[in-house]
């Protein structure tokens, strides 16, 4: 009995030995993660501690996530995260869907393969130059949108500093920028489906409107689910970089979600305690989130986050 | 059934494809028509023209004289390569030694790799990091706090995986040793999968902006989507002179600003039109390895 546990422990330390330049592979991508995810993890007890310049921090325990829960501002950050998210998933959800079906009706090949390659574009682009882009195509004085509203009798919108409009823009350039690219799933879910079942379906005569409801789309069903729930787990992040840039000081009642919450507090105002306090509590619902939908996920259709 | 025919269906799915493609490609347009009219034209110029009135390069010419622009394109371009190298070396090495099966102690790494994608810092203690190991102001700032993606490497680990084992155990009997195998027989297995993830990481890298703005405080060291952001968004236009330029650009402010917007607009993503083919022949190679989410 102990000879073998014996022989299993040399075993063990023999593949150690034997593949020692495997970890050697893997040293570079620890030390990588320690250094930027782990030690930032451990900085975060500044969020218990009062920052002091000179001499050691000092322990105030729960303080400052007290001051955050009293503080107006975060309640305003966290409804806008959670409204602009909830917009996002109700308008922007549905398009790649049926933008894949809409592109899997494109016989011709080439056809298909030119509209999707224009509809990727706007994903490779920043959102710097999105923000760009938009500002110009929605500016009061000559701008796309404006000019338009024009044509047709109606007064011009100042869009990006109009609370009426401002989270609508989110939406609507959350979609000029991914609907294309998110459809990329949906499209590799359809590849998938057995031909067999259209050929049947054609002998029955169904036509090709019944057949992209009765057979496409459930067939593509379970895709749909996983990205639904794994995009449920990041719900509070609403988008980060679009919101600071298409944010201005007239909309940040509107638009101010946690990540822009916990830089502008952060790093523009000095409060750093504050700052890391609100950005754990953001990390630790988010992981609730993040993990509970992706073992949802798993459970439904066998595939998750990793 | 007559499948040649042109239905009314067809009609229906073409038009909105098309119009979906207009609504991506006229913004372009109209951005690189702004850029081009001359300045005397612009008056003639809608928000809605994709066409320019008459051709002038002069703001082209303007900007891409202007010191500013120059050393933040090489700033991009630097900071691009640099970091591109390090994201490949590092993620495919990683990822090879984590696709084996009998490595000892594989699950406690991967555990440690999983969690940092269901946990993140927020940026202050990351900022606080950087300064501490004094790499505040610096480019690696920049580079090294993306140097292996997590999601990039779960991918590669699957790729890796999939391959048959035949390949490394026959020169693994030969007496190659795993850095051998790595160097002459994985990396030409996965030349497309590294060209996606390669793709991926260069992408990221040209469009990084958020990391640079808040870790590099001298402003030579820009990329140039912070100067675009600065210039174009925050409106500051007095980021595009510099001590051997202030003469010249007072005499630029008579080209209209809308103008020099859009052209260095369209200078930043330029670069990233050049790649696109490439990323098109590539992920349609790629795309059987499964789900890419970023």
């Amino acid at each position: 009995m102990l000879d073998m546990d014996n022989n299993r422990i040399k075993n063990y330390v023999n593949r150690i030995k034997k593949n020692y330049l495997l970890y050697l592979f893997i040293l570079p991508t620890l030390i990588f993660l320690f250094v930027f995810h782990y030690a930032p993890l451990f900085e975060s007890k500044l969020a218990f501690q009062k920052y002091k310049l000179i001499g050691d921090n000092e322990w105030v325990g729960l303080k400052y996530f007290r001051m955050l829960f009293s503080h107006s501002g975060f309640y305003q950050a966290l409804t806008n995260t959670i409204i602009i998210s909830a917009m996002k998933i109700a308008f922007t959800f549905p398009i790649p869907i049926i933008l894949a079906l809409t592109l899997n009706e494109v016989r011709k090949v080439s056809h298909r393969k030119f509209f999707q390659s224009i509809l990727y574009i706007p994903h490779f682009l920043s959102w710097v130059i999105i923000a760009g882009i938009f500002i110009s195509m929605l500016s009061l004085n000559n701008g796309a949108v404006n000019n338009i509203l024009v044509i047709m009798n109606f007064e011009p919108i100042n869009f990006l500093t109009n609370a009426n409009y401002v989270r609508w823009i989110l939406v609507i350039s959350e979609i000029w920028r991914s609907a294309g690219w998110d459809s990329v799933l949906y499209i590799a879910a359809i590849y998938s489906i057995n031909p067999e079942l259209y050929e049947s379906a054609e002998i029955d005569g169904a036509s090709r409107w019944q057949q992209t409801i009765f057979i496409t789309l459930p067939m593509i069903v379970p895709m749909i689910i996983t990205v639904f729930i794994l995009n449920l787990g990041f719900f509070l992040s609403a988008g980060f970089d679009q919101v600071f840039n298409l944010m201005n000081t007239t909309t940040i009642s509107k638009l101010d979600i946690i990540d822009t919450y916990v830089y502008r507090v952060g790093l523009l105002q000095g409060n750093f305690s504050l700052s890391i306090a609100a950005g754990l509590f953001k990390g630790l619902i988010g992981f609730i989130m993040i993990m509970s939908t992706h073992f949802i996920a798993k459970r439904i259709s066998g595939r998750g986050l990793w | 059934m007559n499948k040649s025919k042109f239905s009314l269906g067809d009609i229906f799915i073409y038009s909105s494809l098309i119009l979906g493609v207009f609504l991506v490609v006229w913004p372009l347009l109209n951005i690189l028509a702004w850029s081009l009219t001359p300045t005397k034209n612009v008056h003639m110029l809608d928000g809605l023209d994709i066409f320019p009135k008459g051709l002038d390069f002069d703001v082209f010419k303007l900007m891409l004289s202007n010191p500013r622009v120059l050393i933040s394109f090489t700033n991009s371009i630097l900071i691009t390569t640099v970091g591109l190298c390090l994201n490949m070396f590092f993620t495919s090495i990683a990822a090879y030694a984590l696709s084996k099966d009998y490595l000892p102690g594989r699950n406690l790494f991967l555990t440690l790799i999983i969690f940092t994608m269901v946990f993140e810092p927020s940026i202050v203690p990351e900022f606080i990091v950087i300064n501490n190991i004094g790499l505040f102001d610096s480019y690696w700032s920049v580079i090294l706090y993306k140097m292996v993606n997590v999601y990039y490497l779960i991918l590669m680990i699957r790729f890796y995986k999939e391959l048959p084992k035949e390949y490394f155990e026959a020169a693994e009997i030969d007496g190659a040793n795993h850095f051998q195998v790595f160097i002459h027989i994985v990396i030409p297995l996965s030349i497309p999968a590294l060209m996606v993830i390669g793709l991926f990481y260069t992408v990221a890298h040209w469009n990084e902006y958020f990391h640079a703005m808040i870790y590099l405080n001298d402003t030579n060291k820009w990329p140039l989507q912070v100067l675009l952001r600065e210039f174009a968004i925050v409106g500051d236009r007095g980021s595009m002179v510099s001590y051997k330029n202030i003469i010249e650009w007072g005499d630029a402010t008579q080209i209209d600003i809308r103008r020099m917007r859009a052209a260095i607009i369209f200078i930043t993503l330029f670069p990233i039109l050049l790649l696109f083919p490439f990323i098109l022949r590539y992920f349609t190679k790629g795309i059987n390895l499964g789900g890419i989410k970023e």
